[in-house]
């Protein structure tokens, strides 16, 4: 198909056609061929849209850029969200244009501009992001804080330790949650503040947020954590259940093992917790070395999930739990050969080297 | 916290959000399962079935509007309590999703409060962290 044709057939051909055409076309980026992309995806067409997209994505330019953002404020929201999803994957084209749009008198412009800046991935961008935070609207604001975390800025953790201290609780979360998302020792250590200060209704928000940082670093501070604020001990559990379970026992000092034992513990007898969760927190409990109730095995070695079955086995193996034997056996019998070694060497702890001596 | 078999979808391009949907709907003691945008929502419904869905307008791929029109098509879905949720608050998109069958327009900002009391009601379930009516301010 040569280029006069492609650009006729875009068009008025088929959508098959037009599809095919809007391929075809990337073999020519002049302005011309550009605004019948443009236009294309502006089809009623899904297969249309993205195949103008994806071909303006391996030639899209700067020219493109100042093409798509017009489309921001189409009436029809699957055109601005095509020109969105173009925009944040050519942004590097044009950043100056993107930093234009941030100062666009319409609200919404504003929300797009931050939203773009956000999943552009371009690190460049965090300045006019931050520019963004003392927007006189509370969306475009909102934005910004999730914008920042989302491109990991560290430049930002200030501000948004400043925004998680008040004002709406929204706005509050949305500070806390990208906190969570920046890898930086700063934001760690204002989420660790954060926890140990915000109202009650934010603090398992802040901890879920520290839990993504997997850092041992939040290890001490939440074990005091534990003591002040005792309800807080299932969302606690579940941020040391994120870390290598050797790293957490290692910070733990032997006064507080108890403690934690207790904490995990408590977590496990409940229903809900991820096949991943669980096993993570039933290694903690074999590395905190601490005598529990036998009862809290129960549900994780009768799970249907093998990682959760095989981490208890080990725990129960490691706290030397005699009472848990029956039901290892009772395992054993049922000859699960995911099961067999980690019940074997179980066994074996307990003084019974397993079935094949009998 | 109250636990109830209701499960709610999440809808939202942004895991923020869909993390603030989540805590703002924790007391109602709900489950909830989330996609990323519309395709990835009308995947999972093909296996999942939910008691309320609260959508983004602006998602990637598939947006708010066109999942909605989506989801009427298909027989068991049609009377899914569906809320429409967007910073957008112009008139044209508000049409646009009535039209498209959406049982509520939410703008934001809107409180965790307000969206939970919303959700409470399609889901037919007390919202525990508001005071039963008779027993407030004696």
């Amino acid at each position: 198909m040569d280029r006069e044709t492609a650009l006729r057939e875009l068009n008025a051909g088929s959508p098959d056609l037009q599809r095919l055409a809007a391929r075809v076309l990337g073999r020519w980026a002049d302005d011309e061929v550009l605004d019948a992309l443009i236009g294309a995806l502006q089809s009623p067409h899904r297969g249309i849209r993205d195949a103008a997209t994806d071909t303006l994505l391996e030639i899209g330019d700067a020219r493109t850029v100042r093409r798509l953002l017009p489309l921001l404020k189409s009436n029809i929201p699957a055109v601005r969200n095509s020109a969105r999803s173009l925009l944040q994957r050519l942004s590097k084209a044009a950043p100056e244009l993107l930093i234009d749009l941030a100062h666009d008198a319409d609200v919404r412009m504003r929300i797009f501009a931050a939203n773009i800046m956000a999943e552009s991935g371009d690190h460049e961008l965090s300045s006019p992001l931050l520019e963004l935070l003392d927007d006189p609207d509370e969306n475009v604001r909102d934005a910004a804080v999730v914008g920042l975390g989302r491109l990991g800025a560290p430049e930002a953790v200030g501000r948004l330790e400043e925004i998680a201290a008040g004002g709406e609780s929204w706005t509050r979360f949305s500070a806390i949650d990208a906190l969570g998302e920046i890898p930086a020792p700063e934001a760690l250590r204002a989420l660790l503040r954060i926890v140990a200060n915000a109202s009650p209704e934010l603090q398992e928000p802040a901890l879920e947020a520290l839990g993504r940082h997997r850092s041992p670093e939040s290890v001490l501070p939440l074990l005091q954590l534990l003591h002040t604020t005792p309800s807080l001990g299932s969302a606690v559990a579940t941020v040391f259940a994120a870390l290598p379970a050797a790293a957490v026992a290692a910070r733990v000092p032997g006064a507080d093992r108890p403690v934690l034992a207790q904490v995990v513990s408590e977590r496990l007898r409940h229903n809900g917790l991820a096949p991943g969760v669980a096993a993570a927190m039933l290694d903690l409990l074999g590395e905190l070395a601490v005598r529990v109730e036998a009862a809290v095995f129960l549900r994780p070695l009768a799970s249907a999930q093998r990682p959760v079955q095989q981490a208890a086995i080990r725990c129960v193996a490691r706290l030397r739990l005699s009472e848990t034997m029956p039901l290892l056996r009772q395992l054993q019998s049922q000859g699960d050969p995911a099961l067999a070694d980690d019940l074997k060497e179980a066994l074996s702890r307990f003084g019974e080297p397993g079935k094949e001596r009998s | 916290m109250n636990i109830c078999s209701k499960v709610v979808l999440l809808v939202d391009d942004s895991p923020t959000v869909r993390r603030m949907l989540d805590w703002s709907l924790k007391s109602l003691g709900v489950k909830t399962v989330h996609a990323g945008d519309g395709l990835e929502a009308l995947e999972l419904l093909r296996t999942r079935d939910v008691d309320l869905a609260i959508v983004d307008l602006n998602m990637p791929r598939m947006d708010g509007i066109e999942l909605i029109r989506s989801l009427r098509g298909i027989q068991k879905l049609k009377s899914l309590p569906i809320i429409l949720l967007t910073t957008e608050g112009r008139e044209e998109d508000r049409e646009l999703a009535y039209d498209a069958g959406a049982n509520l327009f939410m703008t934001k900002p809107s409180t965790p409060t307000l969206l939970r009391l919303n959700a409470s009601a399609f889901l037919g379930i007390p919202d525990p962290a508001q005071p039963e009516v008779g027993k407030a301010n004696p």
